[in-house]
């Protein structure tokens, strides 16, 4: 999220951020955090999962008024698959041929798993070792997350991935467009 | 501050430092401390002024003390401290001004003090002679009471030789201090911890104390399936036992100011969240000022806690900044919407760059 606030550094300043623990933490808390919005602006993303679609998710957590201050937006299916979408620069830095790399990765039904297994064939042994689980009774593996973000940070480009991911468009075109509502502008 | 007051923000932001000063006044106002002791103990004025401080720094302290659970102000007392730029660089008094009920009955420097300037290395606080006008500050300062019990020093108390810290903050004289209270009131205290214990430890019968040879003991019974077997001294006691155990005396024991750090450590999280409670109901009866830090989840999570009763310190370049959660209008509007104090406040006081902790 950061990465991308970053695409509009004239724009948007992280003034506080609240990481998730989960679906589970952002569903309890989405109403406060729309609540806060009336304060300042809010941006809050999370990943389909296993919704059938967006809309599906919005009607199950969403029984109040939307703030205009509120951005909500869901990664389709998950966050991984923006990660996915900048095929290229990723299939260099796990250093796996490109034609592995899914080329709507909306479409994929379990992306992290699809990005576990591009690394299970990586020639790297740090990408390989961070990121796939040490057994079955792991989901991801010991520097998952670490080693992803680091790749976010460093190499992965919005710009590439756009031109792949509809959902990721769709989101970049909405901060894009987003204008803050009555209060005066302020970060997130 | 409330009567119950939370601290929260990242390491070294200084919620400790923030705790001591209290200690600090009470090192000046105890009998045998005073003002050079107190900074002495502290490693001299140049360890505790402020780190963004400017050359020959003044350190200022000033406490507004008022009744109980009410908000008008009947004392004030403030205090300002400087070093000798020569000789032995002691510190010395810059200012030592008290209030009651807004009047101000002290104001140092005096023509006395001009005439001689040794008295600026003592201050009024410490002195009963001089004291006589606002003892009532003193007595309260004096008796405040800072736990941060570490297990490790109950449990080996052969490995941590050397002098003993003033006011013993870290609960090596734990047990003596239970032997000194009379045994009546000793008894009824330990059955209430007896009755917590039972609860938050599995297997926990029964608990009692003991003197052996001179040395306090606490001794515990467990479960076990040989009926006079399952003994246990304190020095087996696990980490989490030993620091509820300090906690809920601590909080029976005595009626002054109590400064808690960290009670959290080591305890199982379901009984972490009953931690705020539990102080309420047991300060309630004392009308006890207790301050606690924190970086527990689990504690703040409790919905009765109120936003004024969370501070939050920031710190930035030119010091730390303290300041009321309840001061933050999306804070409030979080809570409005069901979040708990901790889910609102402390994804806070968490640093800027910290995802990219597991990068190095």
């Amino acid at each position: 999220m950061t990465k991308i606030l970053m695409q509009f550094p004239d724009k948007y300043e992280i003034y506080q951020s609240y990481s998730g623990q989960g679906f589970g933490y952002l569903k309890t808390n989405i109403k406060g955090f729309n609540q806060a919005s009336i304060i300042n602006p809010h941006f809050m993303l999370t990943d389909l999962d296993r919704y059938e679609c967006p809309m599906a998710l919005r009607n199950d957590w969403i029984d109040f008024e939307l703030q205009d201050n509120f951005i909500f937006r869901i990664a389709v299916r998950e966050v991984e698959s923006w990660v996915l979408a900048d095929r290229e620069s990723l299939s260099r830095y796990f250093n796996v041929a490109l034609a592995n790399f899914p080329i709507k990765p909306d479409l994929e039904s379990d992306p992290k798993n699809t990005l576990i297994q591009l690394a299970r064939r990586s020639k790297k042994r740090e990408i390989r070792e961070d990121i796939v689980p040490i057994n079955t009774n792991a989901k991801i593996g010991p520097n998952y997350n670490g080693c992803l973000s680091e790749y976010v940070f460093k190499f992965w480009s919005i710009e590439n991935a756009i031109l792949n991911s509809e959902s990721l468009e769709r989101t970049y075109l909405k901060l894009k467009n987003f204008t803050s509502h009555k209060r005066r502008q302020r970060g997130l | 501050m409330r009567s119950r007051t939370f601290m929260v923000g990242p390491n070294a932001s200084g919620k400790s430092n923030l705790l001591d000063v209290f200690r600090f006044l009470r090192d000046i106002a105890k009998p045998g401390g005073g003002l050079q002791h107190a900074v002495l103990d502290r490693g001299g004025i140049s360890k505790i002024r402020c780190l963004a401080a400017r050359t020959h720094p003044d350190v200022e302290v000033e406490v507004h003390l008022s009744d109980f659970d009410t908000e008008d102000v009947s004392w004030k007392y403030a205090l300002g401290i400087k070093q000798e730029v020569r000789g032995y660089r002691l510190p010395f008094l810059s200012y030592e001004r008290v209030w009651k009920n807004d009047k101000l009955i002290l104001n140092r420097p005096d023509k006395d003090d001009k005439k001689d300037k040794e008295r600026l290395t003592q201050t009024h606080l410490e002195q009963i002679n001089a004291n006589k006008e606002f003892r009532e500050i003193t007595r309260f300062l004096e008796s405040t009471v800072y736990l941060h019990l570490l297990p490790q020093l109950l449990k080996h108390p052969l490995s941590f030789t050397g002098p003993d810290l003033p006011g013993d903050p870290f609960g090596k004289g734990f047990l003596d201090r239970i032997s000194k209270v009379n045994e009546k009131t000793r008894s009824a205290w330990l059955k209430k911890i007896e009755l917590a214990l039972k609860i938050a430890v599995p297997q926990f019968k029964k608990f009692e104390f003991k003197e052996e040879n001179g040395r306090p003991h606490l001794e515990a019974m467990y479960d076990h399936w040989r009926p006079k077997a399952g003994k246990q001294k304190e020095d087996q006691f696990s980490d989490g036992t030993i620091r509820l155990i300090g906690l809920l005396w601590s909080l029976q024991d005595g009626d002054s100011l109590l400064l808690l750090e960290e009670p959290e450590l080591s305890l199982n999280s379901a009984i972490i969240s009953k931690i705020p409670a539990l102080i309420y109901k047991l300060q309630k009866p004392k009308r006890r000022q207790v301050l606690i830090s924190t970086h527990s989840m689990d504690l703040l999570s409790d919905k009765g806690i109120s936003l004024d009763e969370i501070l939050v310190l920031n710190p930035s370049a030119e010091g730390t900044e303290v300041y009321a959660s309840s001061s933050i209008p999306s804070i409030k509007e979080m809570l409005d919407g069901g979040m708990s104090p901790a889910q609102a406040i402390l994804p806070r006081t968490k640093p800027k760059d910290i995802n990219q902790l597991t990068f190095f």
